[in-house]
């Protein structure tokens, strides 16, 4: 009973070159050495368990994918992004349900009509909920500091539903909290965006740092 | 429209490695599935509905197509259904409209998942999850959504952690008698409470792990279940519902969808108190907290899911039996196979053959998955 890696052959990285070829090549040398240990544990445990047949000997082949995305954003999120550039929280209003919609689209998903209102908040509102975050995208790699992250719900644009408190719409988004301790953090605590200086803006959603407490 | 029963289930082992092919894991849950059934010939199986959730795990174009062969499929219709992790129950609400509808007499739904082939972990995939232009570039974890979810319902009902952390205490020891389970275990709330934090409040042991595995059910219609089994187990309801893909624009503590979804799928199966009339739940907790929000959703009343677990309910021996094979957190949670994996569990429980995990007096079962970007509720309501 053995496990068997095969490594990437020269052909995986050929024609490549400079900064792509040696982050592909640190790739494939990485999925190279996947978890041989763990597959030979695999193997172990499968062995006799139940009726369901188990192979003796097992190989391990690695498979590399590498795509690059260029999105364009539309017509909503165009503008949104134009907006975080200049320091403003743009959202559109339907005129059917009188919704304020952040992130803003260009249609009503209750009403099903177009939306071509367009409004500026000032990215006041309240913590609907939030987290500590230990890790980022990667799972393997904890954050060097845990980050406090939110959904901030903007003020003045909540539809509650009738006779329950439950809130059925509120202009929102998902960012990140600052200047605050995390025992400080309260659901419902007011929050106000923090925008970089307005130099080193370009035009996306990490043009606003973080949301800091709005203190009275 | 006809009435449709489930009259054989089967699966593999979940484990987080697999050493065999997907197609050799697929095809021996179908094996189990038909020899369950008094060694069926494929032959007598009309089509095939496949579930399975990202492509991204196999690295393959419509992974579906490398399944064809193993699910018994060549020379058949065969239907495949996306709803993320609500894929499982939602691939048994498409397999009962193809049998309902008079179109197949037998219809063999299955579901499948193997997270093992992507390095370093299969959890990273998700990141792909998130709106691409205002989220994205924040670097969020999949974690990060649920742990939101999570605060906001401890807030709306002023839960803590320790009572939360019972949801894994219990599927955890249910999985000690689930032969396929990947993680039984006794362990304590002192233990998910210490165990590392993955985001807050999540730690390690709220979450369900990444698994390989696969599970078949055969479904058919009410003249050929007669002929095919003495114990046939109907699906008297079905529902799914759909709420927006703006989680950001959504409160949190409560899943309406899921709750209107099982309204519908009551409305259908003639019930109207499911807490007095279901005898077992197999509610969707791939974390701990979605065990009893799901719970709250499925019963229409918000909060009511904790109350009754502090009063010891959802035990398998309690009034209210929650995931009694062991769920998510216990079998294991190879994302659609899991949702199938709980309809199967209907089966064995309403059709006395759940063995150790026997609930006693089963007559009428609910399981419900839910997935996409936590929006999508999927249901159905069994019964013996
Ligand atoms: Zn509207």
């Amino acid at each position: 009973m053995s496990v068997r890696l095969v490594k990437f052959g020269g052909e995986t990285l050929a024609g490549l070159e400079g900064r792509l070829a040696e982050l592909l090549s640190k790739a494939a040398a990485e999925v190279g050495e996947g978890r041989v240990s763990s597959w030979a544990k695999a193997l172990e445990e499968s062995k006799g368990r139940t009726e369901f047949e188990a192979p003796e000997t097992l190989v391990v082949t690695p498979y590399l994918l590498d795509f690059r995305y260029r999105r364009s954003t539309g017509i909503a999120l165009t503008r949104f992004l134009e907006g975080l550039k200049e320091g403003k929280f743009l959202g559109t209003r339907c005129s059917g349900c009188g919704r304020v919609l952040i992130p803003p689209r260009t249609f009503c998903e209750w009403c099903f009509r177009r939306v071509d209102e367009w409004i500026e908040h000032s990215g006041e509102g309240e913590v609907a909920t939030y987290s500590i975050a230990y890790i980022g995208t990667n799972p393997k790699v904890r954050l060097p500091k845990p980050e406090p992250i939110a959904v901030i719900w903007f003020e003045g644009t909540k539809v509650v539903r009738p006779n329950t408190r439950t809130v059925a719409h509120a202009a929102g988004i998902l960012h990140r909290l600052g200047e605050v301790e995390p025992q400080e953090i309260m659901i419902g605590m007011r929050v106000r965006p923090v925008w970089r200086p307005e130099e080193e803006r370009v035009g996306s959603i990490t043009d606003v740092l973080y949301f800091a407490s709005v203190r009275r | 429209m006809r009435r449709v029963a489930i009259v054989g289930a089967g699966m593999t082992d979940f484990r987080s490695m697999l050493p065999h092919s997907s197609p050799e894991m697929i095809r021996e849950a179908v094996r189990r599935c038909l020899d369950d059934v008094g060694s069926l010939s494929i032959r007598y199986v009309d089509g095939v509905l496949c579930a399975s959730a990202p492509d991204a795990f196999d690295g393959y174009h419509d992974k579906v197509s490398i399944a064809n062969e193993a699910a018994c499929a060549i020379g058949k219709p065969v239907t495949r259904v996306f709803v993320g992790g609500g894929s499982g129950v939602a691939a048994a609400v498409s397999g009962w409209y193809h049998v309902a509808s008079g179109l197949f007499d037998t219809l063999l739904v299955v579901a499948w998942e193997k997270m093992s082939p992507p390095y370093p972990h299969a959890q990273k995939l998700f990141q792909t999850i998130f709106e691409p232009v205002v989220e994205q570039p924040l670097g969020p974890n999949l974690i990060w959504i649920f742990a939101l979810e999570m605060r906001r319902y401890m807030e709306a009902h002023n839960l803590s952690k320790e009572l939360i952390a019972e949801v894994a205490v219990k599927n955890k020891a249910n999985a000690l008698d689930h032969p396929h389970a990947q993680l039984g275990a006794r362990i304590t709330v002192e233990d998910v409470l210490k165990s590392e934090v993955m985001v807050w409040p999540v730690n390690r042991l709220d979450i369900s792990p990444t698994s390989d595995g696969a599970v078949a059910v055969l479904l058919a219609s009410e003249n050929v279940a007669r002929k095919l089994t003495d114990t046939p187990v109907w699906i008297d309801g079905v529902a799914t519902c759909l709420d927006s893909q703006y989680w950001t624009n959504r409160d949190l503590a409560f899943p309406y969808y899921v709750y209107l979804a099982a309204q519908k799928a009551y409305r259908m199966a003639g019930i109207t108190n499911p807490l007095k009339e279901v005898d077992v739940w197999e509610p969707y907790d791939p974390f701990t907290y979605k065990e009893l929000h799901h719970l709250d959703g499925l019963l229409g009343k918000p909060g009511l899911a904790p109350r009754l677990l502090k009063e010891g309910q959802l035990h398998r021996d309690g009034d209210h039996p929650a995931s009694p094979s062991g769920g998510l957190l216990g079998v294991g949670n190879p994302i659609a196979a899991a949702g199938l994996m709980k309809v199967a569990e209907l089966y064995w429980q309403l059709s006395e053959r759940a063995g150790k995990r026997q609930v006693p007096n089963a007559y009428v079962g609910v399981a419900q998955a839910w997935g996409d970007l936590m929006q999508v509720g999927t249901v159905v309501v069994c019964r013996r």
